[in-house]
């Protein structure tokens, strides 16, 4: 039986918990890793293993690409100025980053890995709203960080830097 | 102990993080942890000039201070430090500098005569403040028995008589007065 052409676009990602996720090649190829791999070893039919990623993030990440994939890719000036700095974000990423902290910095770590770059940005960008206008001690509780100052090297970083006190 | 979420990230993603906060934020998560503090490098004197001009500094009246490297209050400079030249945007911006450091690193000296908030002030020479007063004030605040002393060390460096003759208060209320902007006169101080 001959593929159909619709199938022949199609590929299979294994995840690290040993799930397989068939999904269309363009929306897999928003990451230039599976991109790079696909143009390497050819579209055989084999899954793709991706051990780094689990079902549950992999599933998030996908439903990004999906949303994303007739984005035009990102020229190099992007890079280096109007989105440096910039934190805006547009709806539907908004809504798709409201997720707990645990999926937020795995998805993160995902975009990295599967090298998709404006999911990555906007998943930092995310992670600098939950920063812009707290205090350290506000951040410390947003991100459960541990405070391993001694009181003295407190004292003194507020003393140099009582002007970062003004919000 | 299995660290939180945001510290699992590897180093490269938190500088990705932190080229995303403004020059305020960058700092502020610089003093949550050691972990941040090593990260974050302290803004240079460049960047303090870049951000004293964003409406977070400008509505916070800060502004940089080329000594300590650092935002400081307007109360904390000479009123000359923040106009004209030395002004937000001012071609000598980058030269401005805190009373604190021009104490602390004698690029002013003793007797100097200062305008801070609209009062003109006097460098001490025994306390190394502008506590507000003449110099003949503040002597004899900080130094009760500067008469004694004088008695008993006459033409000493210390003596009420040098300090009167120094004294220039009188010249200078006039010269202040006469040089004053109106809306100072009023007690508005524009933040130019």
């Amino acid at each position: 039986m001959a593929a159909t052409s619709a199938d022949a676009k199609k590929v299979t990602l294994t995840t690290s918990d040993n799930a397989d996720l068939t999904v269309e090649r363009e929306v897999a190829e928003r990451s230039i890793l599976i991109k790079n791999l696909l143009e390497d070893i050819g579209d055989n039919g084999d899954a793709i293993p991706i051990p780094n990623v689990n079902e549950a993030v992999m599933k998030k990440v996908l439903e990004w690409c999906e949303q994303h994939r007739k984005d035009p890719p990102a020229s190099q000036d992007d890079d280096a100025d109007s989105r440096k700095k910039s934190t805006d974000i547009d709806e539907w990423d908004q809504k798709f980053m409201q997720v707990d902290q645990e999926m937020l910095f795995e998805i993160i770590l995902a975009a990295n890995y599967l090298d998709i770059k404006a999911l990555l940005d906007v998943g930092c960008k995310t992670v600098a709203n939950m920063i812009k206008g707290k205090s350290p001690d506000e951040i410390r509780k947003t991100f459960n960080i541990q405070n391993d100052f001694t009181p003295e090297e407190e004292d003194q970083i507020r003393r140099e830097n009582e002007w970062a006190e003004d919000r | 102990m299995f660290p939180p979420p945001l510290l699992r990230l590897p180093i490269e993603l938190h500088r990705d993080i932190i080229d995303k906060l403004e020059l305020q934020d960058r700092v502020r998560l610089a003093h949550t942890c050691r972990y941040f503090l090593s990260t974050i490098k302290p803004p240079t004197h460049g960047e303090f000039l870049a951000t004293e001009t964003s409406p977070w500094a400008v509505s916070n009246q800060l502004y940089t201070c080329r000594g300590c490297v650092r935002f400081r209050h307007l109360r904390r400079f000479t009123d000359d430090m923040r106009k004209g030249k030395r002004a937000r945007r001012g071609v000598e911006a980058h030269t401005r500098f805190c009373v604190d450091c021009g104490v602390d690193r004698q690029w002013y000296t003793p007797g100097t005569e200062v305008t801070i908030m609209g009062q003109s002030h006097v460098l001490c020479m025994h306390c190394k403040n502008f506590p507000g007063l003449t110099q003949k004030e503040c002597l004899e605040e900080c130094l009760p028995c500067s008469r004694d002393i004088q008695k008993m060390s006459a033409g000493s460096c210390t003596s009420d008589e040098q300090y009167d003759s120094e004294d220039d208060w009188g010249y200078s209320t006039r010269s202040f007065v006469g040089g004053k902007h109106s809306d100072e006169f009023n007690g508005v101080y524009p933040d130019i």
